[in-house]
């Protein structure tokens, strides 16, 4: 009885939580004008995105590290189809999340087969052969170059691209349905099954839980969100490019969600937000960037695993102890 | 004839050098359950030191190869000393802190030893001439002394005392700690060995490539896909991934173009996990 007298004020708090924030993402534009800062906001949020997606294949205890490979697809296929064959940019952005799935799809089918970690190891390999694939494409893809001028999404003529606010409201949409997307599925059944796998194969295997079936559906969701998240950036900076899409970028991600706690939710949000704060404070010296990351990252996942959201838990625990004294 | 002999030393020489890091990689991975991100890290900081003691200190290229051996294999005993250790089994948290020693060592390199690239005179200059073929003198030296090592390791491996332990370890960590195997002893040994080829590997291929502090992750997927090719755990499946591997690259950069030998690797592992999902040697499904 206590317990669920517990969850339900958990949940309550979730709540209040997630509307303060929304409230809070609601009104902003309307006090910070400057585009500079909206424009920290909106990357921020994109990347959000894709420390979302990353999770729930971590879940399934199989660690994507390659996942800048799927963003890199959705942000070409996208880019691709609105700025070659002058498709609407809204069914291109559709389009590539389409493609990213469908590539996560069949490399899944196959790389999903290698047991353990070498399964993250391989992903970063694809990463880096689609890296070069793009590089010596150069009719479709432009090589080194990329492509330019991708143009960006209008409704009703109304161009959304042209001023920072719009694109503000039209990211901040995108981003929260896909958080509150991939939080369902994590909910769901199919997401206890995916929990169940993580802590144990063999377990959930003689459970009659479909082990590969699921891990698929996890890796392919997350590879859906990853193209989504590439294709709203290809059509924001007008702009993509081989160099956007490397192992380091990749490797950023994953430290992102990590520094955040990888055990909840709100992790990637978190570790995000903050790692994007500090590396903008950071602009002017944007080679100690790396070390700041891997000084932050060590001793957080050496003395504090579960990161950043575990902290005001922790606070509360140790003033409470003092308390007791 | 001649562009042909050519690509086959070319192929084994990379092969090679991959079987050097690889082997460490595996070691690592199979004995401490630990994936070390950061292994090709130190082979970039191994072939750096080799340059950076050899065009500020003037010392001479086989003690250069020696001290940033030593150097690399203290940095390795402190990371598993103060980081990995912790993490023996929990290949996630050992996974992501390597990540973390990535960034660091990396940009390190980057800031420590300059932007420019770097350069080292060949060690062994000119050719072997053999019945009208031309035949690099360097790479020939190097392939064979890293064939030499790899056989001495497996000789080790199978034979000392030591190298029994190790299997005994990976085989059964608790069966072996009651036959009174040290851990700790084992874990700094394999780390030390690890370290050490990767150094040498480092320092062998100094002379031959161009040294940027962007060489190491790459260097180290390639050696992953060649390992996965032969199947994980296995000493001579990583030594035959790793010649598969070389081969390809050396041949289809040649022939064709460096991107294109790129996407045929990753062509041929896709190919050889849909036929046989373990590679050449190893087991289809371990659950870990």
């Amino acid at each position: 009885m206590n317990q669920v007298r517990a969850t339900q004020n958990s949940n309550r708090k979730n709540k209040i939580r997630v509307s303060l924030l929304l409230a809070i993402l609601l009104v902003l534009p309307l006090f910070v004008r400057s585009p500079y800062l909206l424009h920290v906001a909106i990357i921020t949020a994109l990347y959000i995105i894709l420390a979302t997606a990353l999770r729930l294949p971590l879940i399934t205890g199989r660690f994507n590290i390659g996942i800048v490979a799927f963003a890199a697809v959705g942000a070409y296929t996208s880019a691709l189809l609105a700025f070659k064959l002058g498709l609407n940019v809204w069914l291109a952005l559709l389009a590539g999340c389409a493609a990213s799935g469908v590539v996560a799809f069949g490399l899944g089918l196959i790389i999903l087969r290698v047991s353990g970690l070498y399964f993250g190891m391989l992903t970063m390999c694809l990463l880096e052969m689609l890296r070069h694939y793009l590089l010596w494409h150069r009719k479709l893809t432009g090589g080194v170059m990329g492509i330019l001028n991708i143009p960006s999404p209008t409704i009703w003529g109304f161009d959304l691209g042209a001023d920072k606010v719009s694109f503000y409201y039209l990211t901040m949409i995108v981003t929260v349905f896909s958080i509150w997307f991939i939080y369902r599925i994590e909910r769901s059944r199919a997401g206890m099954a995916f929990q169940a796998i993580g802590q144990s194969d063999l377990l959930s295997e003689h459970l009659g839980i479909h082990i590969a079936r699921y891990r698929l559906l996890a890796f392919v969701v997350s590879g859906i969100f990853a193209g989504l998240m590439g294709g709203m950036i290809a059509h924001y900076l007008h702009y993509t490019s081989p160099e956007d899409w490397t192992i380091m970028q990749s490797l950023t991600i994953q430290i992102f969600m990590v520094v955040g706690g990888r055990g909840s939710a709100w992790g990637p949000i978190v570790g995000t937000a903050v790692l994007m704060t500090i590396s903008e404070m950071l602009r002017g010296s944007k080679e100690y960037l790396p070390l700041v990351y891997g000084a932050i990252l060590i001793p957080v996942i050496l003395f504090y695993p579960r990161g950043l959201v575990g902290l005001p838990h922790s606070i509360s625990q140790w003033v409470a102890r003092r308390r007791q004294r | 004839m001649q562009l042909l002999i050519e690509m086959t030393i070319n192929g084994v020489m990379l092969a090679t050098s991959m079987m050097l890091v690889g082997l460490g990689f595996t070691l690592l991975h199979s004995i401490l359950r630990i994936v070390n991100l950061a292994h090709g890290e130190l082979y970039m900081f191994a072939a750096m030191l080799v340059w950076y003691f050899m065009s500020h200190f003037h010392l001479s290229y086989p003690l250069a190869v020696l001290l940033s051996m030593a150097i690399v294999i203290a940095i390795g005993l402190l990371i598993e000393r103060y980081g990995l250790r912790r993490f023996r089994g929990d290949l996630l948290s050992g996974l992501i802190v390597s990540m973390g020693l990535v960034f660091i060592l990396q940009q390190g390199s980057l800031l420590f030893f300059g932007t420019e690239t770097k350069n080292i005179p060949s060690a062994f200059p000119g050719n072997l001439a053999f019945a009208g073929i031309q035949v690099s003198k360097e790479r020939v030296v190097i392939s064979l002394i890293s064939l030499a090592i790899i056989v001495v390791l497996i000789f080790f491996v199978n034979r000392f005392k030591a190298g029994r332990a190790m299997r005994a370890v990976a085989q059964d960590e608790d069966a072996a700690r009651l036959q009174g195997v040290s851990i700790r002893y084992i874990s700094t040994l394999i780390m030390a060995l690890a370290c050490g080829l990767g150094a040498i590997a480092g320092g062998l291929m100094a002379p031959v490539f161009m040294i940027v502090p962007t060489m190491g992750l790459p260097f180290l997927l390639k050696t992953v896909i060649a390992i996965t090719l032969g199947g994980i755990g296995s000493i001579g499946g990583a030594v035959l991934g790793a010649l598969i591997v070389g081969m390809v690259e050396s041949y289809v950069s040649t022939l064709i173009s460096i991107e294109i030998a790129y996407i045929a690797l990753f062509g041929i592992l896709a190919l050889i996990l849909v036929v046989k999902p373990g590679g050449f040697f190893g087991t289809p499904y371990e659950y870990v």
